[in-house]
């Protein structure tokens, strides 16, 4: 079966009043590869993520998970989303919210140094910095198959930032990425493939010529 | 799974339980107060619950808006968090009014 493990989705078609913000966007992502999603400032990417994780509801999708259609991604169990905003609450200890979110995984997260320095604090005795870490940390490790990152590196310093893509390729033979970011670099080096959309449309990158093609990045001198 | 529903009902919604426990007392009183022999009392404490409901769903959506992913991202929906929330509510005051019958027919 050709899409055994893998999250489809297809003739995805929103708009926000009568601005088109997607029409007929396809993306697929498979147990063992990230995809990279980029576009400009309200192009479509974190709608897009929305709608897979079923906090959107789209004028229309065609959406497949294992080869089965679902309707909201967050009922399968499967998907995980890290939004753009804050979502941990403030007052529970880091601690317990691991033991809530990773079950699996939950030994290799508590040897990672960073996290178990922090474990016995709460969300709001940490920088916003740390705080969007650790929600970052929770997404990567939770029990889902499929993680949806919208704009992970954002607030984070760049040594995290390695920190959280050495992990994310420590997790790779066991998951699928969609994630996306304004540090394109970043997101050229950790996807497999990358996705750009504009217009409402999605267009396969293979280069960076390709990104400057579209206007995504200035033209290449 | 049990473990983990209760984890997150009194981590995060204490307040809620609360706030819906002072409201089953009053309906509670009412009765005391009334009897519950009278109809309008039935329909009166039915009020108060389903505000007490209403109030509970406004303030989560009001100041707690940002933790819809954090439940999300477990599984849950609102709609069936606050189906349990409400249902185990209802069953507790229910089981307080009547214990409350039961020892006022008794005394």
């Amino acid at each position: 079966m050709s899409d055994y493990r893998e999250l489809y989705l297809d003739s995805v078609s929103h708009r926000y009043g009568t601005k088109q913000i997607l029409s007929s966007v396809y993306l697929s992502c498979k147990i063992g590869e990230t995809v990279g999603l980029l576009g400009r400032n309200g192009s479509g990417k974190s709608t897009l993520l929305k709608v897979i994780f079923g906090t959107l509801n789209p004028h229309f999708k065609y959406a497949r998970l294992n080869g089965k259609p679902f309707k909201k991604g967050y009922l399968t169990g499967q998907i995980a989303y890290l939004p753009q905003e804050r979502f941990v609450p403030l007052h529970v200890k880091i601690e317990k919210l691991f033991h809530l979110f990773v079950h699996t995984h939950r030994d290799l997260v508590f040897s990672t140094d960073f996290i178990r320095d922090h474990l016995r604090y709460t969300a709001d005795q940490l920088s916003g910095g740390l705080q969007r870490l650790i929600e970052c940390f929770l997404i990567l490790y939770s029990d889902a198959s499929f993680v949806l990152l919208d704009e992970p590196f954002s607030q984070i310093a760049p040594i995290y930032v390695e920190e959280i893509q050495d992990h994310m390729q420590l997790l790779k033979a066991k998951k699928g990425f969609i994630v996306t970011d304004h540090y394109y670099e970043r997101i050229l080096e950790v996807s497999d493939r990358i996705v750009l959309i504009n217009n409402g449309c999605n267009y396969k990158i293979t280069t960076k010529e390709d990104l400057a093609l579209h206007g995504y990045i200035p033209s290449m001198k | 799974m049990l473990r983990q529903f209760f984890k997150i009902y009194f981590s995060s919604f204490t307040l809620l339980i609360g706030f819906n426990l002072f409201m089953s007392v009053l309906a509670v009183l009412l009765f005391l107060q009334e009897g519950f022999d009278l109809y309008g009392v039935y329909l009166i404490s039915v009020l108060i619950k389903s505000v007490g409901y209403l109030f509970s769903v406004a303030i989560e959506r009001m100041f707690y808006a940002n933790r819809v992913y954090f439940f999300k991202n477990l599984g849950l929906s609102y709609r069936w968090i606050f189906t349990y929330l409400f249902l185990l509510d209802f069953g507790y005051y229910l089981l307080i009014l009547i214990g409350c019958r039961i020892i006022g027919n008794f005394t």
